[in-house]
């Protein structure tokens, strides 16, 4: 078997894995053109990204203005390095908890953890990552990796008198998530976040200052809803108030020249080019 | 899944977490929605990546080295019996194929497959891309028109293209000349040729068309003139060798590498030098020891302040799992794995081929296995002008004969099949 399966005389072996391709016989590998692997190479956090979706390319071109235009157009964002790329570090993560879950298996019981992980850059993104993994590390970084993917951006207003910077939400929003409602209620400054601690968290991640917040719903342990929380922040933008009176301009869509990719079903949400808005 | 306790975690958390002794009666019984880490996959994946030719090395994907390569043109194992007719063209829109990539992957235990090449060929049209998703779930009695099309083809040691012995460096030639291929694109044989010089062939209308737009008209004339006056071959600036065209995508290298190679051990580096300062810790080896910190100083969220938060769906979790997979190495193009037992790496949910999907072979009718697939890295390294309107796919996965039969072979080349699963939403 060995003069067979090793035996090419000297000509490369390509992909080809020798007669087995399992790692029980891993025999001679050949002499076909190698990279010589990284073995033991340093994790390089700012390892180059190679984007994997079309969306990803055309932002490592440049050709995507902001991530608020991505939103506009309703894109799915798939690759983290998106938000990464427009956000840089200004993205704080945290890790909110780490949780031990046990899985009844035929061997017995099974360990894994799930983390918790909450990201945003104080000032109008945030996102929450949950992920469950045999070991805490990669929790972590598959938590990380969800928590960036599901950045959403949220709004800011004032409660009262336009001074200063944006504080609070815009308006009062409600959202629903189950059969829990959280309102969120405009507060005026100074007064805090008015939340249970972890909508607390995300609303803090999102740089929003001073608000009430107000829940209902059937679950034992009123006060969670942490989830009804991200849906009223996915409203803060949806909401119509009279600063955006002005007459709407569709601008163009990254693709827009392109009819193929505008086939696609989009949801154009109602409110102007986020970049036009007045500055407050 | 059992009940969710109101536990309080606290009292298991006695030494911190990389040290912990979880008593297994107390915590949270739960059901898993997708387990990455959970498939220990005894077989070996081999990666492949780009690397560019310089012009002095060009000679190392020639075909009588019998290299693995991305675009540029095909170096034809067999140079003579290359497919033709409507196996060269779009199944959709009539136009010649490109190139894509070429994978030499031979099989020790066969003996006719001691050479063994694969090509993948598509068509430059992301509406033919599109329709072809259609085509694909077809039965083959359906007649399918695919724009996606893979061949194979295979030789014994001993053959009459190449010496028994191989090749030793850049100037060792095939032992025979190939067929006559197409000057504009290089990739087909050139049966029709050019009617005013008879001199220059091309596989398809279009491609002369595009030649005569090109430089060929001007040439074409001067040859014409040249015959007239009874010179020859004497002052008639030589039709360069082709392909002429310049739409193919960039030629490069396809290198292999072990995925073992490229694992990373997550909490700590090896390289690192004990203390390890902040610089070498991981991310999240970091967030840990913040984690740690909030926890200590008594900051905690209970299990019950998370009820509601829920890990992702099922198709996020598959989406991350792939990014977590190929993270390891990020630049890789190609994942080869040949074994019944493997399967490709999916980005989602939806587009995966049904379990009767994959047709058998055409030619001997044995099953066909999942051999390698082209992942959506390969994009960026082609070079689209218009990215925007280019091509896009999740991923190719690659379906060969088991026996690699030579059935179809002896014809020159066996069509494979190729599954495509679009980008994910």
């Amino acid at each position: 078997m060995a003069e067979r399966g090793g035996e090419r005389g000297g000509f490369g072996r390509g992909f080809g894995r020798g007669d087995r391709g399992d790692r029980g016989g891993r025999g001679d590998r050949g002499r076909g053109d190698r990279r010589g692997g990284r073995r033991g190479a340093k994790r390089d956090e700012e390892e180059k990204w190679v984007p994997v979706t079309k969306l990803g390319r055309l932002v490592k071109e440049g050709k995507i203005k902001s991530l608020e235009q991505i939103y506009l157009f309703s894109l799915p964002i798939k690759e983290h390095q998106i938000v990464e790329f427009f956000l840089g570090s200004a993205l704080k993560d945290e890790v909110m908890k780490i949780m031990p879950v046990q899985k009844q298996t035929r061997a017995g019981q099974r360990t894994r953890f799930k983390a918790f992980v909450v990201v945003g850059d104080n000032n109008g993104h945030v996102g929450l990552g949950v992920k469950c993994s045999k070991e805490v590390a990669t929790a972590i970084r598959g938590a990380i990796i969800l928590a960036k993917l599901s950045v959403i951006p949220v709004r800011r207003g004032y409660w009262g008198n336009k001074i200063g910077k944006p504080h609070t939400v815009p308006c009062k929003v409600t959202g629903k998530c189950g059969s829990v409602t959280v309102r969120l209620v405009p507060a005026p400054r100074g007064s805090g976040i008015v939340a249970a601690r972890v909508p607390k968290k995300v609303l803090q991640f999102a740089g929003i200052e001073d608000v009430f917040t107000s829940s209902r719903g059937s679950t034992k342990t009123l006060g969670n809803f942490v989830k009804a929380t991200f849906e009223c922040l996915l409203k803060t933008y949806g909401f119509l108030t009279p600063d955006l009176w002005r007459e709407t301009r569709f601008s163009k869509s990254p693709f827009q020249e392109f009819t193929d990719f505008l086939a696609k079903p989009h949801k154009i949400s109602v409110v102007e080019d986020v970049e036009k808005t007045p500055v407050y | 899944m059992g009940n969710l306790k109101d536990v309080d975690d606290e009292a298991e958390f006695s030494n911190g977490i990389a040290d912990l002794h979880i008593d297994g009666s107390r915590g949270h019984t739960e059901a898993e929605a997708g387990d990455d880490d959970e498939e220990a996959e005894n077989l070996l994946v081999g990666l492949g990546f780009v690397q560019p030719v310089e012009d002095s090395e060009k000679w190392k994907v020639e075909r009588q080295h019998f290299p693995s390569k991305v675009g540029g043109c095909p170096a034809w194992l067999d140079p003579i019996n290359i497919p033709t007719g409507e196996q060269s063209t779009c199944g959709i829109c009539d136009s010649p194929l490109e190139f894509l990539l070429q994978v030499y992957a031979p099989i020790d235990d066969i003996d006719d497959a001691f050479h063994r090449s694969l090509f993948v060929f598509v068509c430059p049209n992301a509406s033919c891309l599109e329709q072809d998703r259609h085509h694909q779930s077809k039965k083959p009695e359906e007649n399918p028109r695919r724009c996606v099309k893979v061949f194979r083809s295979q030789l014994l040691r001993k053959n009459s293209y190449y010496s028994y012995t191989p090749p030793s460096g850049e100037d060792d030639l095939p032992i025979s000349e190939g067929a006559a291929l197409c000057t504009w694109c290089g990739i087909w044989k050139g049966h029709k040729a050019c009617a005013a010089c008879k001199q220059t062939k091309y596989c398809s209308r279009s491609h002369q068309v595009e030649h005569w737009r090109g430089s060929h008209a001007v040439y074409c004339r001067q040859v014409q003139a040249a015959r007239k006056e009874g010179k020859m071959d004497v002052n008639i600036p030589v039709c360069s060798p082709g392909p002429v065209s310049d739409k193919l995508w960039p030629e490069m290298e396809l290198v292999v590498d072990e995925e073992d190679n490229y694992e990373v051990d997550e909490l700590s580096d090896p390289n690192a030098n004990v203390p390890a300062s902040d610089k070498t810790k991981s991310k999240a080896q970091l967030l840990l020891e913040d984690y740690e910190r909030r926890r200590e100083a008594g900051e905690e969220f209970t299990a019950a302040d998370l009820e509601d938060v829920h890990e992702a769906s099922q198709d996020m979790q598959l989406w991350a799992a792939f990014l977590a997979k190929i993270g390891k190495a990020p630049d890789q193009v190609l994942r080869y794995c040949r074994s019944p037992a493997a399967k490709p790496l999916w980005l989602s949910l939806n587009g995966q081929p049904e379990n009767s999907g994959i047709p058998s072979c055409s030619h001997c009718g044995s099953r066909r296995i999942f051999e390698f697939q082209v992942l959506p890295q390969l994009l960026n390294f082609l070079d689209f002008k218009d990215e925007a309107n280019s091509l896009d796919w999740g991923t190719i996965a690659v379906y060969t004969c088991e026996r690699s039969c030579g059935e179809g072979v002896g014809k020159g080349y066996a069509e494979e099949f190729a599954w495509v699963q679009p980008p994910p939403e």
